[in-house]
């Protein structure tokens, strides 16, 4: 079967016209590969939108577009905290044709930069201009329909959010798990912790038993311990051709320490 | 002295300074690659850069299960698809069993190019598909129906060999290959390793396993073929051996190897993967079906998963050793993976064995090596082939053998090194030494304190004279005899192997040569005369003869 | 958490060529119009250097500058026959017919030139930079060139060599194994240097230090690149690569090069390289190929220093953090050995 290409001027038409058999094509460093091997056939849709481009920075919250290459994300200052996560995906190839919108659907182990938005609590727009917590989008994200923008709040400070990526090869191997950890202070307290694992389920997962015990706490060597034990806890990891299911669970911990002692 | 301090290279000129003339003029200079500037332009022209008009593209369906029985393949619906000009099967396959070494007189043909009746291993090609992109072949070979029946299938080389295990391949009924017609392992017996054992002062054991591995090219495999003039056809490949792909093209189409014009010589890495390749008699036989040019090139998945790795190794050493460091006695037992056919295992066992026990003067050693077929991906030659696996086994044996008596692992093996004129455990002189001399620069570089006798050793001194012996008893047995193999070569089945079910019957091109009244009879024991016979022995169809017959073997 | 570092040892023979022989290569060589030189091969450039160190050793030979000598590989119309580029044996069988081919086109060439200065061939030499001078008495010379040109169009020689090397098939003994495997081996040893996580098991080769007796290093550059890029893949062999990382189970194998692991740039150390020289009697200009063997000694090297960091042993390749996590956990904890 041959691949027909269409561009439409905005996502909303993309998505009035993508039916059950069309595949939206983002920077296709995935699609693309599908494409070559025949597994991915038929209609492909592309959006020329430019909304799709933009990044919008306001004090407390950014707003990026699907379309956004993770050398775009690099290339923007209100963008500081998300560049180590931007530059850990693939090698510099890849990172300019590399989408945020298309990150949210990479499968595992893919999805470094969906984690960090997980951590951060971002909102997913969708085309018709829906809103949706990124736990709810990612529970069912086959049927999710076209993503126009993402939604994240900006780190109060530095050390309130932080991320780390645990890979083979250096410096661009894919991940046998990546970290992200948003932990906003109140009065050196931790308020509103968020700890997401990426590669450790089907989809990025919260570590919500480490959270629990992060939350209202001190970031102290006893906590962060105690986090640490509890961080595998609820996570499904697979066992693939980087690591087993039983090496990620063993040392998500240890890294989840390293993480937050970095974060101190 | 710091790692930073060091050169990153240096040339130690004073070693053998007398053994070498440094006065030349081209010899030893850094002179730039003829082709380095093509290379890093872009330009250098690998086979795939070679343009076809009216070019098709062959992809191949493959096998799902590790084993099973092909009950049908229905190639019906593929062939009508659109872009499609031919599917392949073994049948169109006018000699479809082969083994590279049987070119070199080694070893059994057990390999189909398009398997027809059953399958053993997983992605195993049962039919090519021939169509005008490589999308439209990919989408037909989907199309390819193929009834299976699983069989039972065995994946770990120590399971194959135990009684009662699947079968991998008939020829070798008990998963192992035959040496010389004789056992089922090659065997090397010097002096009298037991006994040895008893009189040493400990036995440090150890069991390793390597891993197997892709040779990871950056062009992977493949061929381009498209009919010349004078009913020629020329193929354009990514070989490493350009008469090796030559003469089996010639031997399974059944061709004259004056119809086949091979052109390679630049290729984009190749590590052993590209030996034993078989897209050139594929690629040719498409364009000769066809009429058209033809590619025939691996993607990424089929290099990894279905190219042939360096196959995985098991190695059972023992070693015997005085409590001076000395090692009096050294065993193994080796099995190599092979997988499921034999392609260069075999042969990679000798060159194993001729390198046992590693670059050690021992006096007593043994080994009991196999080639065993499995379940897997068959492997082949890979950069260091044969080696690799067991020195890696023999080097982790060494640090043991150095914690276990307490001694400096470079010393060790300076202690243990040979030395020129020692005799080896395969019966030569060793000569033109240089391991004590490498251990005694990484020492000095790396600030390792060597003991002033360590410091003196020369592999130019005290080699030889005592050490230069064949062992007085060498204690040899009969264990692994076979059956039903001829003697006179590596594996020679004496009687042909049953045809596949289905499979078109090839009288002028017998899987393996039947015995020749006179001249492939059981060898003397003594070794044969080194004059070539008179008259060639069996005839071959359109396959050309590269090494020796068994008649020039010298010993 | 604690890092720590260890040093391992390995050292290594490898034969050169295709075990028990029996596998020819051959070259012809022949001279163009101008006098330059082209050598027709069949064997394989699959980046190692083929064509170069044909290159210089046929120049070399001929007594011409490497610029006169242009390699041509491999058309099997053109070329004759060579068994291929592996088991280390391109430089060595390849190099041998190239030395013979040479020896005879030059051969013709000093015949030629001979005539030209009326004096006697066997009184000739080259000087390397393109001129024919007798012995002693360099004003009377003639260039390469226009030797050439008088040999092809003034006095009706072919300036050309066939050159063949083959060590001829030998045969195991299936009881004792006895045999002629291959006429040189080349040698390595190495140390390398890790740092070992004991929390992860993870595994960073900080230092390699390595001597390669390679009989001869033809061309330095091509000797360094095969070393470099060998001890890499030793490295890679050592604790990254395989096809089938549940081996023997065939499950998750790698399709990729995101899934087939192999060291990247920062996973690389540093590798201080000595190069020892032990000509190798049948070699060409004492050469034996550094290629394959250059690999081995790392996979050992790279093992027995996890076990000096950590105690751990590493038996079955590749040393992953898993295997060396489960190592760790097994003995409850680093024991680090610094034997070394
Ligand atoms: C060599 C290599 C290395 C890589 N390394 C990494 C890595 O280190 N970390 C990592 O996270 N990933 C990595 N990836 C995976 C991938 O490149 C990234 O996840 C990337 O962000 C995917 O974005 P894309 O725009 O290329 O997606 P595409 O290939 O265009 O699309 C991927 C999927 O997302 C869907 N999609 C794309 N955009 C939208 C949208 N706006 N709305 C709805 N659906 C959409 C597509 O339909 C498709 O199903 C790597 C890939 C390669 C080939």
């Amino acid at each position: 079967m041959a691949v027909l290409v269409e561009s439409h001027p905005t996502l909303t038409e993309a998505q009035r016209a993508l039916g059950s058999d069309g595949t939206y094509l983002g920077g296709g460093t995935l699609v693309m590969r599908d494409v070559n091997a025949g597994t991915v056939q038929g209609r492909i849709l592309r959006s020329s939108d430019p909304a799709l481009r933009q990044i919008r920075a306001s004090l407390d919250s950014v707003e990026i577009g699907a379309g956004v290459t993770m050398a775009m994300i690099l290339a923007e200052r209100d963008l500081a905290h998300l560049h180590p996560v931007a530059r850990a995906v693939g090698g510099p190839q890849i990172r300019v044709m590399a989408t945020v919108g298309g990150n949210l659907f990479a499968a595992h182990p893919y999805g470094d930069l969906t984690t960090a938005l997980l951590a951060l609590g971002a909102r997913i727009v969708t085309a018709g201009g829906a809103q949706r917590p990124i736990e709810d989008f990612l529970r069912d994200r086959e049927r999710a329909g076209l993503v126009a923008a993402v939604q994240a709040p900006r780190p109060r400070e530095p050390r309130a959010f932080g991320f780390l990526k645990v890979s083979r090869v250096k410096p661009k191997g894919v991940s046998v798990l990546s970290i992200a950890a948003h932990l906003p202070r109140d009065g050196g307290r931790l308020r509103g912790v968020r700890i997401a694992f990426g590669a450790m389920g089907p989809t990025p997962l919260r570590a919500q038993a480490a959270e629990r015990i992060l939350e209202g706490a001190t970031l102290e060597p006893g906590v962060i311990a105690r986090a640490a034990a509890a961080a595998a806890e609820g996570l499904d990891p697979p066992t693939d051709a980087l690591a087993s299911a039983w090496y990620r669970r063993e040392v998500a911990g240890v890294h989840l320490r390293r993480l937050l002692e970095r974060m101190t | 002295m710091s790692a930073t301090d060091q050169p990153m290279i240096d040339f130690r000129k004073q070693y053998f300074a007398d053994e070498r003339d440094d006065n030349l003029n081209e010899i030893g200079k850094p002179t730039r690659r003829q082709d380095i500037t093509g290379h890093v332009t872009g330009r250098s022209p690998f086979y795939d850069d070679h343009l076809f008009e009216g070019l098709l593209h062959m992809r191949c369906a493959r096998s799902p299960h590790h084993a099973a029985r092909i009950r049908r393949i229905d190639t019906a619906a593929a062939e009508r698809m659109p872009g499609v000009v031919r599917v392949l099967t073994g049948r169109d396959v006018p000699r479809n069993l082969n083994t590279l070494l049987s070119l070199l007189d080694f070893g059994i043909d057990d390999e189909p190019l398009l398997s027809t009746d059953r399958v053993r291993y997983r992605g195993e090609p049962v039919a090519a598909v021939i169509a005008t992109s490589e999308a439209r072949a990919r989408d037909a070979v989907a199309a390819i129906r193929v009834e299976w029946e699983p069989l039972p299938h065995v994946l770990d080389v120590e399971e194959a060999v135990k009684p009662g295990a699947p079968v991998v391949l008939d020829i070798y009924p008990t998963n192992k290959f035959a040496y010389h017609g004789r056992y089922d392992h090659q065997k090397l017996r010097f002096g009298d390793v037991e006994a040895a054992f008893r009189q040493a002062d400990m036995v440090i054991e150890g069991r390793y396993q390597m891993s197997p591995i892709e040779q990871a090219p950056m062009e992977t495999c493949g061929a381009i073929a498209a009919p010349e003039q004078n009913g020629r056809y020329v193929c354009h490949t990514s070989t490493q051996a350009l008469f090796f792909s030559l003469a089996t093209a010639a031997k399974t189409l059944e061709t004259p190897s004056s119809r086949l014009h091979f052109i390679g010589g630049t290729v984009g890495g190749g590590f052993g993967g590209k030996v034993d390749s078989i897209h050139e008699p594929l690629a040719v036989l498409g364009a000769m079906l066809t009429g058209r040019p033809v590619k025939f090139m691996w993607d990424r998945e089929e290099e990894m998963q279905v190219g042939a790795p360096r196959g995985a190794e098991r190695w059972y050493l023992k070693d015997g050793v005085m409590r001076d460091g000395r090692i009096v006695a050294r065993s193994f037992t080796g099995y190599f993976d092979s997988g499921a056919y034999t392609r260069l295992s075999s042969y990679a066992i000798i060159k194993g064995v001729g390198h046992l026990p590693g670059p050690y003067t021992i006096p007593n050693v043994s080994a009991d090596v196999y080639c065993v077929y499995t379940n897997r991906t068959p492997a082949t030659a890979m950069r260091g082939f044969g080696i690799t696996g067991v020195d890696f086994a023999i080097e982790a044996h060494m640090d043991k053998v150095a914690e276990a008596v307490g001694m400096n692992p470079i010393e060790l093996r300076i202690l243990n090194a040979y030395r020129d004129g020692d005799m080896k455990a395969h019966r030569r002189i060793a000569k033109n030494c240089a391991l004590i001399e490498c251990c005694q620069v990484v020492a000095e570089k790396a600030g390792v304190k060597l003991s002033p006798a360590m410091l003196a050793a020369a592999s130019t001194r005290d080699g030889g004279g005592e050490r230069a012996r064949l062992p007085t008893h060498t204690a040899t047995d009969e264990k692994g005899r076979v059956q039903g193999f001829q003697a006179s070569s590596y594996a020679k089945k004496g009687a042909r192997p049953p045809a596949p079910p289905g499979a078109p019957a090839l009288p002028h091109a017998p899987a393996a040569r039947p015995a020749q009244p006179g001249a492939a009879q059981p060898a003397p024991a003594a070794a044969p005369p080194s004059v070539p016979p008179s008259a060639p022995t069996a005839p071959r169809a359109g396959a050309m003869r590269f090494s020796s017959l068994s008649g020039f073997r010298r010993r | 958490m604690a890092l720590h570092r260890g040093r391992g040892f390995a050292a290594i023979n490898y034969p050169i060529g295709m075990n028990l022989g029996g596998d020819p290569s051959q070259a012809l060589i022949h001279s163009n119009p101008d006098g330059k030189f082209t050598v027709a091969l069949s064997a394989i450039d699959l980046g190692q250097g083929m064509k170069s160190v044909t290159r210089q050793i046929a120049a070399e030979t001929l007594g011409v500058p490497v610029e006169d000598v242009y390699v041509d590989t491999a058309d099997s119309d053109t070329g004759p026959h060579d068994m291929g580029s592996f088991a280390s044996r391109g430089t060595h069988r390849m190099g041998n017919a190239v030395i013979m081919a040479a020896r005879e086109a030059r051969s013709v060439m000093l015949e030629a030139a001979a005539e030209e200065l009326e004096v006697d061939a066997a009184d000739l030499v080259t000087d390397g930079r393109g001129n024919i001078h007798v012995r002693g008495a360099p004003g009377r010379s003639i260039t390469t060139m226009a030797a050439s040109q008088a040999a092809q169009f003034k006095q009706g020689r072919t300036i050309a060599g066939r050159g063949i090397f083959l060590i001829p098939l030998s045969d195991v003994d299936p009881d004792t194994g006895e045999m002629t495997p291959v006429s040189t081996f080349a040698h390595a040893a190495m140390l390398v240097e890790v740092e070992v996580d004991d929390e992860t098991g993870e595994v960073t080769v900080t230092d390699m230090k390595s001597a390669y007796e390679v009989g001869r290093a033809l061309n330095p550059r091509l000797v360094e690149q095969q070393l470099r890029g060998g001890a890499w893949m030793g490295m890679s062999h050592a604790a990254w690569e395989t096809t089938e990382p549940y081996y023997p189970q065939r499950d998750h194998g790698p399709v990729d090069f995101n899934t087939y692991l192999m060291p990247g740039p920062g996973d690389l150390a540093p590798h201080h390289i000595s190069i020892l020289e032990r000509p190798a009697e049948d070699g060409p200009y004492g050469g034996k190929g550094p290629g394959e063997m250059c690999a081995n000694p790392v996979l050992p090297a790279v093992v027995n220093a996890i076990y000096d960091a950590v105690g751990v042993r590493i038996d079955e390749l590749p040393a992953t953090p898993e295997k060396v996590l489960r190592g760790l956990q097994a003995q409850g904890g680093a024991r680090p050995k610094k034997r070394l």
